[in-house]
């Protein structure tokens, strides 16, 4: 695949509120940034998967725009998001939702 | 063997940035008893916004060389943000050793204040160009409220905090003793008494880190002049070197407060135990933790209590960021390098005055690049 296919199909996956991320078909590990080439054993057998979309906190900062933090989930990979809830701290589940964010839908955490 | 070396540093440069590398370059041929001419090597590096707001400019070191006067048969550009001048120094001694050059001019620095004018950073600068991404990942990354550099060391430091148990008072020693260092070196641009509680009274700017503990982004260039005879310096040499980089993001990092420090040092760890002070990045306190742990100068997760415990002065238990460090210097363009090997080169000259490390026989120093993660490049000097 392209890279601008994975985005495609990544703005898709978005829009039905879903969380995509990509798993290597041949070393078994996954990754969220889309790379046509597996970074971690550089093979191209790779598949966009539906993650459960929940994950917990890894990291997280506050400033004047808000949360921020590293979310990992549970199929093995990580992405940066914004944070939404209460008590937000490091090792809370969080559940991934979606909304308009500078005119993209995209997933953002939300402590439950 | 460096000949000559010089800085010229200002907290908000009204001029031009070639005037600013023009008075660094004067200033280190002066030391070096050189001129123009004799130099016959050129490195540099260029970062966003850092050339009088430029986005980029075309085969930049000919221009600069154009500029300045000089026509080196060898010309390089490294791109590793804050280490790449440490890089050049060792790429430089293996260029003059193999004879490709006799005398090579490292110019690092910027003018980053006309980015700073325009509420915006290195990292930021794509902000001011919506059709301009500086990241294959685009919207991904950069739709996100994060705010750059500053809340990806904030994550660091509060996963820190987190695993092993740090504080932000530990974070604040650190810049209290820098400070104290900074007092008695009589060069820093920052200076005057500084207590835990004005660090920790200090705002927030993306938590865990407060104002205080982020250094502050200033004019300059450091000219450094690497030549096959050390003129009327010590003939000093790098005795150990390492460089390590990493390209994955933090999400996909399994430990973040692992950086490529460690893999940079892992040959000469013994080495580094036995110098006689210490140079480590500090674009934030939480840098110089990391280093100190990642580098086997502390064991991992110890960094908070050993400042507590430990004096960081030229006549302490271990001198380190011995002229203040650039949280107290300074950070010309976003880049630190610099400011650590010009400490380096005063002590290892023994001209720090006041402030002079006794017997300085070895200097450790570590630099770090693309935030705390990408780039790590770790040396040790002497003779
Ligand atoms: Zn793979």
């Amino acid at each position: 695949m392209k890279v601008d296919d994975l985005y495609n199909e990544y703005d898709k996956i978005f829009a039905s509120n879903k969380m995509p991320f990509i798993k290597c078909k041949t070393c078994d590990k996954a990754y969220y940034y889309p790379r046509n080439v597996c970074p971690f054993c550089g093979s191209s057998n790779i598949e966009i998967m539906i993650s459960s979309g929940t994950g917990e906190i890894y990291s997280c900062t506050e400033f004047k725009g808000g949360f921020y933090g590293i979310i990992k989930f549970p199929e093995g990979f990580g992405a940066y998001m914004n944070i939404d809830g209460d008590n937000i701290v490091i090792g809370r589940n969080v559940i991934i939702k979606f909304r308009e964010i500078g005119g993209k839908i995209l997933p953002y955490a939300y402590v439950d | 063997m460096i000949s000559g070396f010089a800085e010229a540093v200002y907290k908000n440069y009204n001029g031009s940035v070639y005037d600013l590398m023009d008075e660094a370059l004067g200033k280190a041929l002066e030391m070096a008893g050189l001129e123009r001419k004799d130099l016959d090597g050129f490195m540099t590096t260029f970062l966003p916004g850092v050339f009088d707001g430029n986005i980029y400019m075309h085969f930049f070191p000919d221009q600069i060389c154009g500029y300045l006067g000089i026509t080196p048969k060898y010309i390089d550009s490294l791109d590793y943000g804050g280490p790449s001048v440490l890089s050049a120094l060792w790429r430089a001694e293996r260029l003059i050793k193999d004879g490709v050059a006799e005398n090579i001019l490292l110019l690092f620095g910027g003018k980053g204040s006309d980015v700073r004018k325009r509420k915006q950073t290195v990292d930021s600068f794509e902000k001011l160009y919506p059709e301009i991404t500086n990241t294959p990942y685009r919207h991904l990354i950069n739709l996100y409220n994060s705010m750059n550099p500053v809340s990806d060391y904030a994550l660091v430091a509060e996963r820190h905090k987190k695993i092993y148990g740090s504080t932000d008072t530990q974070r604040a020693e650190l810049i209290v003793k820098q400070r104290k260092n900074a007092n008695r070196s009589g060069y820093a641009m920052f200076t005057g008494e500084l207590s835990l509680e004005d660090v920790l009274n200090s705002p927030v700017i993306s938590s865990p880190l407060h104002l205080l503990e982020i250094v502050y982004p200033v004019d300059g260039f450091h000219a450094f002049i690497v030549s096959n005879k050390p003129g009327k310096l010590r003939g000093i040499r790098i005795q150990n070197y390492g460089e390590a980089h990493q390209s994955f993001l933090p999400p996909e990092i399994d430990d973040i407060t692992l950086t490529p420090a460690a893999e940079s040092t892992k040959n000469f760890r013994r080495e580094i135990a036995k110098c006689d002070f210490y140079e480590l990045y500090d674009s934030f306190s939480i840098t110089v933790m990391l280093q100190l742990e990642n580098t086997g100068i502390v064991p991992k997760g110890q960094s908070g209590k050993f400042i507590e415990k430990n004096s960081i002065s030229v006549d302490g238990d271990l001198p380190l960021n011995t002229g203040g460090g650039s949280i107290n210097r300074g950070q010309p363009a976003y880049m630190s390098g610099s400011v650590l090997l010009y400490e380096a080169l005063l002590q290892m000259n023994e001209m720090a005055d006041g402030n002079q490390v006794k017997s300085p026989g070895k200097v450790f120093i570590n630099g770090i690049g693309g935030w705390y993660r990408n780039h790590s490049v770790s040396l040790i000097l002497g003779d």
